[in-house]
């Protein structure tokens, strides 16, 4: 025979001609010097061009932690669309078209449910928690995604916006009618900075204003626990558990407060930043969202939290995580 | 959590791992499309998402990896008009390429050689047409001569003919 083809010798390199083809290439190719010369440059220069191109190319990729955990998030969140709700005959009213998917996620986990909680069990002592500060345990009673704790410190900003469909989800399964606009964030109860899953399991409506234990004090305790976790003082299952469980005594809890730490429209902070109230005065100016006459209601509700400030002073160094 | 049997992968999962299996993959081949890092990676997560639909519907698990390089491609390919930015990630990218550090230890004579024989590689992978392209790229990722056939839509004999050219090209580059 004549000297072997380019394509046969292509694909003979690759292994994938048809046996007898390629038992007459081997015979050939034994014999003919030209032929296995030609046969090596063939492997050769295709191996050596893709090292050189994967060496080259490789530096350019981005850490793909970031990306891992979004993909995971749409999921979960895709999942959560296509299967019928925990409470069928409540979220048959939202979502009657929805198609049973038997598998349940296996990477959104759900957590342990804590039990039953109301507000009124925590007694008459902390009745400045108003109805809607907590979710209602039954309908939220949290989820996670199995992520590293590693990942989680080494993304930091991974909170993204809950999709729209979702959101009303989460209106209809808590009886919300037509919500305006800066009442609620739609939140989660663990935060996706501590492996929250974007799952209606992990979703409530949380007010703004009309309490003092309102959305952005919540992000308080997020960012303080996320720093906890990171800096090896707290593990994230605990994190997680005593978000899920009760924001609010995880709150009492970590700040050591009774009420929640000023806000950052109070000006009346005092000198000698640190870096824990540096941290707090950066969270998001509750005034931002306020208009009209509802300001005064809320400067108002905000006035008693400044009172604590003095002991959050004294109380801040004790948590400091500078170790 | 009751422990999930090995056989029994959720789509989730699946998906999960196969991100971790082949993102990189996946990504250099994007890059070299001429995309930029960040919308390489957006195209990832729409394949990825993709993928979890394929599985969630039960369809042909046959050649997966295949498969996801196909879609990457389609969407990256529709997505790429030719346009300034474009162009100039590329170059920008081309340069990369060819540009990583040489071994350690080398007289500047060998670097300068080094970086000539780079600069005409460089341009002779420039100067092939997209598919050309593609087959070297992928064939540099590992995939053999069937897979991607089946990822550019071209018979077996079209990537054997497209490689042997542009091997060819880049030899006669290089001597």
């Amino acid at each position: 025979m004549g000297h072997v083809s380019d394509r046969d010798l292509v694909v003979y390199a690759d292994g994938e001609l048809a046996p007898t083809v390629a038992a007459r290439v081997r015979a050939h190719v034994d014999k003919c010097r030209l032929c296995a010369s030609r046969l090596d440059e063939v492997r050769g220069m295709a191996a050596g061009f893709g090292k050189e191109y994967r060496e080259a190319v490789s530096p350019l990729l981005p850490n793909p932690g970031a990306a891992r955990l979004s993909l995971q998030r749409q999921m979960a969140s895709l999942e959560e669309q296509a299967r019928p709700g925990v409470w069928p005959r409540l979220a048959a009213s939202f979502a009657p078209a929805r198609i049973r998917v038997g598998v349940v996620s296996l990477t959104v986990a759900l957590l342990v449910v804590f039990g039953l909680y109301s507000i009124s069990d925590r007694g008459g002592s902390y009745s400045t928690a108003e109805a809607g500060s907590e979710p209602v345990t039954r309908l939220t009673p949290g989820a996670t995604v199995q992520v590293a704790r590693a990942e989680l410190c080494r993304n930091k900003s991974h909170a993204s916006a809950v999709p729209l469909v979702l959101q009303q989800q989460v209106f209809a399964r808590y009886g919300v009618v037509d919500p305006k606009p800066d009442a609620y964030e739609v939140d989660y109860l663990i935060t996706p900075e501590l492996g929250g899953a974007t799952d209606i399991r992990n979703l409530w409506p949380e007010p703004y204003f009309n309490t003092a234990w309102n959305a952005r004090v919540k992000d308080q305790l997020e960012d303080r626990l996320h720093q906890m976790v990171c800096s090896g003082e707290l593990d994230l299952s605990t994190a997680q558990r005593d978000l899920a469980k009760d924001w609010i005594r995880a709150y009492r809890k970590y700040f050591r407060t009774e009420q929640p730490l000023s806000q950052p429209a109070d000006s009346e902070k005092p000198d000698g930043d640190d870096d824990q109230e540096g941290r707090i005065a950066q969270t998001r100016a509750p005034a931002d969202a306020v208009r009209g006459e509802d300001s005064v209601e809320n400067a108002k509700r905000y006035r008693p939290n400044v009172q604590r400030l003095e002991d959050a002073t004294v109380a801040l160094p004790l948590l400091s995580p500078r170790t | 959590m009751p422990a999930e049997p090995a056989t029994a992968l959720t789509p989730e999962r699946e998906v999960v791992e196969l991100f971790d299996e082949m993102r990189d993959r996946l990504l250099r081949y994007l890059l070299c499309l001429g995309l930029s890092a960040h919308d390489g990676e957006e195209i990832l997560q729409e394949t990825f998402l993709q993928l979890f639909q394929h599985l969630r519907k039960g369809k042909s698990r046959q050649n997966l990896r295949g498969w996801l390089f196909r879609v990457a491609r389609n969407l990256a390919l529709r997505q790429r008009t030719i346009t300034r930015s474009r162009q100039q990630s590329q170059i920008q990218f081309d340069e990369n390429l060819f540009s990583g550090s040489g071994a350690g230890g080398m007289t500047p004579e060998d670097e300068l050689h080094r970086r000539r024989r780079q600069s005409r590689l460089l341009a002779v992978v420039r100067a092939l047409p997209e598919k050309d392209r593609s087959c070297l790229y992928l064939r540099a990722e590992g995939l053999r001569y069937r897979e991607i056939a089946g990822i550019l839509g071209i018979g077996l004999g079209s990537v054997a003919a497209s490689l042997s050219r542009s091997m060819e090209r880049l030899k006669r580059a290089d001597s």
